[in-house]
């Protein structure tokens, strides 16, 4: 009786797939914006939760890459007393800014981009890129590992040459995961980037490798001990304050773009079975007067508003992982991380909305008279 | 069972200044395989007759009823659901749900009066056979003629054979021929089912398929008109 009921109210062709559209193009919205905020925190994660570092160690008040160490730093002579620690394998200095960028003239008119810069040492140090696409690491000083993406913005490739603090380097490599939507990574050698940002004798950070069986909570009470400016932080602890730091700049925009995107596609599915309502008001008093109860024609009418959401959503999900495709390869700048959980948490928001969205029209279905049948 | 009975019933429409007292006093009772032609002016109060009767209108005072339960008492649900099973209706217009095919409009009103799928399929075919219509069941209202349509309204009103049948005005928006062959298979399929009909209309060609003729004027059912006999099950003529 339901699809009967769902069939015989169904709304006009036109509309109802303009309603879908809205919902698919709603849905896409928020999966584009969910997809980028998992992106951006993928990225820092991925960098921050390597699996070569055991502990981070940064100058007191800095607690995450994005809004800590630009402003106090780590003498390079307390990196030797922190190699002493018994229990540490390995200790590296990694240098971290904002630092220009430019492609050179034989690849096509001067291109200039700041990048988040990262000095380590090279080739073999900690803190390196976390994954290659193409190319390797640098070797030396001139070669520098570039983000994909802000490679492809500065139209360079591997083996290209590229302007990096005053100086002409080759791209040895093409990183991936390294992309935070507003800038990239970029990784050059820890003298030069020192050099460049006037922090000679100075860390960002340094990353700490234990030993096999070392204590770490120990090892992160002698650091402390060393020097009451240090703090060091388990990779897990440094990998959630970098989420962290990411989530409170996101999750405000994902939230009011959710929101802006399921009350449009709210108002869409509405209007169109207000219209449905109004327009077929006739046909609803038919379906009365024949003895149907208007519960049931409101369970119809809630039906289509849900089979309506339900192919909106499923629209928006399957453009949404096509337009991902096309970004990969055309624009790489925008780096999406689609997440089923994501996907599956949206679409069901979006079809409880159109569902629930539905309610205020049908409730208008009570003041339908079935006399009406014997008028129209 | 007497299918319909209708006792001292009073109907008033609008509100304050604006009421109307449409039905006044009426009283009535429909035979089983009666074909009753409810005839006077407009705004003579035969829809709302009908509607009373039908138990879509509830009436202000006097008692309906159908089968010998009585309408309009406490439960609208239960009152819905006598109805939907006992009473066919055919309106002025078809009123077919466009959206539906013609099987499809047919067998909606025998899922409505709870008919099983196989048995509801059974009538619709039988019903749809004998008045011509079964090669075009899979189209559209659209596209029949408003005579077929109307003979497909007759169909959808008879599935679930109902102790009655109201019609307002079924012929009113047809030519006379059409209007002929509606008001025909009418008279016949009702009557070989048993059901009795209540016609509203200004339509005096109806009157040969009439076993009675009752008028109505300001709300006020007049006894004219000589009672004829009951209309044959196969006839009606």
């Amino acid at each position: 009786m339901l699809r009967v009921l769902t069939k015989s109210l169904r709304g006009r062709r036109v509309r109802s797939w303009l309603a879908v559209a809205g919902v698919a193009t709603c849905t896409i919205l928020v999966i584009v914006i969910a997809s980028a905020y998992r992106s951006v925190r993928t990225a820092m994660s991925d960098y921050a939760g390597q699996t070569s570092i055991d502990l981070w160690v940064a100058p007191e008040g800095s607690d995450n890459m994005i809004r800590g160490s630009f402003v106090s730093f780590i003498p390079l002579g307390d990196i030797e007393s922190l190699r002493a620690i018994p229990g540490v394998a390995a200790a590296d200095p990694i240098i971290q800014g904002f630092l220009p960028v430019e492609s050179v003239e034989p690849n096509g008119p001067q291109r200039r981009l700041n990048l988040l810069t990262i000095g380590f040492r090279q080739p073999d140090g900690l803190g390196g890129p976390p994954a290659y696409v193409k190319g390797r690491a640098p070797r030396s000083g001139d070669e520098v590992a570039l983000d994909k993406a802000a490679a492809h913005r500065l139209k360079v490739g591997v083996g290209d040459t590229i302007e990096f603090i005053g100086s002409r380097v080759v791209v040895a490599g093409l990183t991936t995961g390294t992309n935070i939507l507003a800038t990239q990574f970029v990784f050059g050698d820890l003298a030069r980037v020192a050099e460049g940002s006037h922090s000679e004798g100075r860390a960002s950070f340094v990353l700490i490798k234990l030993a096999p069986g070392a204590d770490r909570e120990r090892i992160i009470g002698a650091i402390e001990g060393r020097s009451p400016a240090l703090r060091a932080f388990t990779r897990e602890e440094f990998v959630e304050s970098n989420e962290r730091e990411v989530a409170d700049g996101f999750i405000p925009l994902l939230a009011l773009v959710t929101a802006l995107g399921v009350g449009a596609a709210a108002l869409l599915v509405g209007l169109l079975i207000l219209s449905v309502v109004d327009e077929r008001r006739g046909d609803i008093a038919v379906l009365m007067a024949l003895g149907t109860e208007a519960r049931a024609v409101g369970q119809g009418m809630l039906a289509q508003a849900t089979a309506l959401s339900l192919k909106g959503a499923i629209f928006g999900v399957a453009l949404s992982y096509g337009l991902n495709a096309v970004l990969e390869t055309a624009l790489p700048t925008i780096p999406l991380r689609i997440s089923t959980l994501d996907v599956a948490l949206i679409a069901g928001l979006f079809i409880m909305t159109g569902s629930v969205a539905a309610l205020a029209p049908v409730v208008r279905l009570s003041a339908i008279d079935p006399l009406e049948a014997f008028r129209s | 069972m007497i299918p319909l009975v209708l006792e001292n019933v009073s109907k008033t429409r609008g509100r304050g200044a604006r009421a109307v007292e449409v039905l006044h006093g009426v009283s009535l009772a429909v035979e089983a395989g009666e074909f009753v032609l409810l005839e006077g002016p407009s705004g003579s109060g035969k829809t709302t007759l009908l509607a009373v009767a039908g138990g879509i209108l509830t009436p202000e005072s006097g008692r309906v009823f159908l089968e010998g339960h009585r309408l309009h008492g406490d439960s609208r649900a239960s009152d819905r659901g006598r109805r939907a099973k006992t009473v066919g209706f055919v309106f002025q217009r078809s009123n077919l749900l466009p959206q539906l095919n013609i099987q499809e409009n047919v067998l909606l009103m025998g899922r409505i009066a709870g008919m099983k799928g196989a048995d509801a399929s059974r009538e619709a075919e039988d019903l749809l056979r004998r008045l011509g219509l079964f090669e075009l069941r899979y189209r559209r209202p659209r596209e029949l003629s408003c005579g077929e349509e109307q003979r497909v309204a007759v169909a959808r009103a008879l599935i679930h054979r109902p102790r009655i049948v109201l019609a307002d005005e079924p012929t009113g928006n047809l030519d006379s021929q059409a209007g002929q062959a509606v008001a025909e298979s009418l008279a016949k399929l009702a009557g070989s089912r048993g059901s009795a009909v209540i016609v509203a209309t200004h339509d005096v060609r109806l009157a040969s398929f009439a076993s009675r003729r009752i008028k109505i004027e300001d709300g006020r059912i007049r006894p004219e008109g000589n009672p004829v006999s009951p209309a044959r099950p196969e006839g009606g003529r």
